[in-house]
């Protein structure tokens, strides 16, 4: 087969994982099907081990080619239907899913315990323990009354405000927001606060983690 | 065969968690550059914030020089509000009576010890997601998604300059994805560009009863309060007792998933004090109240209104 210069470049890209997943899957089904193109990804592979193993470590030979030699002379196997192992496939397909969540599980959790020193060891403990439930849809939503500050007392409003000052300037070095933390306090000091902003709690939904 | 077959699928299962890790380092550096970006550069810009109907126009101008960070947000619309953060803290008016609220300490040196960069400890209450480049007031952006994994937190989708990482747009949405509060820049000026000029206060100009400069605590004290029970994946970052000699006296205990942060100040009840007790809220921040066995218990953050009256809920002294 003569390959033009684009299949060419595109087959090189491949090489180098540089191609977008679907021209990946596109290739690969021409790598299948097409001796040529598979000829010139085992003439590439040489190159590219020759150029790294310049002391002659490569492994040479269409190593696709000779995959698809052994297949082609394993005896073929008849089709049997068998109900106890196809009711079973999404069994498997779950239990591998899940031991796929637990590997993730596993290796987030190991992840995370370098540098993460409390100032507190017994509450980290606490928050260890906790499992990781989900909320229950079910249960009622807590209200919460859409206040201003304006309208809060004097005393209440000083304490507000000075408790609201103290946590954004913590919010602003946690999450590396800059500003952005301190707009709502701006925000929230506008008159027409008090008119709105109580639909998102009603979706909000209440729950006990434990 | 079969054994190949399982050897394959075991494969896959390792190939898998390595690619997703990589994904969520790749948000990561993002995150990281952007904290850099946001700190560190000089910018200079108009942006909208909107919630629910409310729409409101501020300008922002951040400078930093060899005597460290100077801000300005301003807001253009609406009622005057002003806040001016620079190396001795925060100076806040309110626009009704230009009240000046100062708080003198920055962060770092108020809360040393929070974990700034925590984001393995945040990909257990989050999931990570970059998605594709947008445009935004002339620059081409990234999208960060950040999606919370329950109900317990909000979860958080950020547009990166793609050169500077600086921030182009922001929006805070709760666990079902629907918006609650946006933040988009109309224009945005980098480096040489900006106007120091801007910096100068226009409403904080009275003289501010100063509170005296906080000092980062020699050691940790003992933590009196400790809730219960808690959303998932949040912990203790931070415990600050603010004496008497400093203003009010309160215990400022401090909550983190690695993202959301969740305040808990405790007091001594006054007697017949005018507070509004239970569970309110300004703008996408929860505060919950209670008083027990004498003290008050004041817990806000921008996080559900059930994460905020969990934590108030829960609150017991140590020893109990």
């Amino acid at each position: 087969m003569i390959m033009n210069p684009e299949a060419r470049e595109h087959l090189s890209s491949l090489m180098d994982g540089e191609v977008s997943r679907e021209t990946g899957r596109f290739l690969m089904r021409g790598l299948g099907a097409d001796d040529g193109l598979r000829q010139t990804w085992a003439r590439y592979h040489l190159v590219r081990d020759c150029l790294r193993y310049q002391d002659g470590q490569f492994t040479g030979n269409d190593l696709s080619s000779r995959v698809q030699r052994v297949l082609s002379s394993e005896p073929a196997v008849p089709f049997r239907f068998d109900f106890g192992r196809t009711w079973l496939k999404p069994f498997i397909g779950a239990a591998l899913a899940a031991s796929v969540a637990l590997i993730a599980i596993l290796m987030v959790a190991q992840g995370s315990l370098p540098g993460t020193a409390s100032p507190d060891a017994e509450m980290t403990q606490t928050a260890a323990a906790e499992s990781f439930t989900s909320p229950n849809i079910s249960s009622r939503s807590p209200m919460s009354q859409p206040v201003s500050l304006s309208g809060r007392s004097e005393q209440d409003r000083q304490r507000m405000n000075a408790y609201l000052l103290r946590h954004y300037q913590v919010t602003e070095g946690a999450g590396g927001r800059g500003f952005v933390s301190f707009v709502p306090i701006v925000v929230t000091q506008a008159p027409a606060t008090a008119r709105s902003g109580h639909e998102e709690e009603n979706r909000e939904t209440e729950s006990d983690p434990r | 065969m079969k054994a190949c077959l399982l050897a394959i699928a075991f494969s896959c299962c390792l190939i898998t968690v390595p690619v997703v890790a990589r994904a969520d380092d790749e948000v990561f550096q993002w995150l990281d550059r952007m904290d850099a970006a946001m700190s560190q550069m000089n910018y200079q810009g108009t942006f909208v914030y909107v919630r629910d109907d409310n729409v409101e126009s501020m300008r922002i101008t951040h400078v930093v020089d060899v005597q460290g960070l100077h801000e300005r947000l301003v807001s253009v619309s609406g009622t005057p509000r002003e806040i001016i953060r620079d190396a001795q803290g925060v100076r806040w008016t309110s626009g009704e009576d230009r009240t000046v609220l100062a708080n003198f300490g920055t962060n770092r040196t108020l809360f040393p010890e929070l974990p700034l960069e925590d984001s393995q400890h945040a990909a257990l209450s989050y999931k990570f997601r970059l998605a594709n480049e947008y445009r935004i007031a002339g620059h081409s952006g990234r999208r960060v998604d950040i999606v919370p994994k329950d109900k317990y937190r909000y979860g958080y989708s950020l547009w990166l300059e793609i050169q500077s990482n600086l921030l182009l747009r922001w929006e805070l949405t709760d666990s079902r994805g629907q918006t609650l509060a946006k933040l988009i820049f109309t224009e945005l000026k980098m480096g040489s560009e900006v106007d120091d000029g801007e910096l100068r206060a226009r409403l904080v100009t009275k003289p501010v009863d100063a509170t005296p400069p906080v000092t980062a605590p020699t050691s940790n004290p003992p933590v009196p309060w400790k809730p219960s029970k808690m959303p998932p994946g949040f912990r203790l970052t931070s415990h600050r007792l603010q004496s008497a000699q400093q203003g009010d006296a309160y215990e400022h205990l401090v909550y983190s998933d690695g993202i959301a942060v969740v305040s808990v100040y405790i007091e001594a009840a006054e007697p017949n004090a005018d507070l509004d007790m239970g569970l309110s809220k300004m703008g996408t921040t929860h505060v919950f109240t209670r008083e027990v066995d004498g003290e008050l218990i004041t817990v806000l953050g921008d996080v559900p209104a059930v994460t905020v009256k969990l934590f108030g809920e829960s609150m017991v002294p140590h020893s109990r």
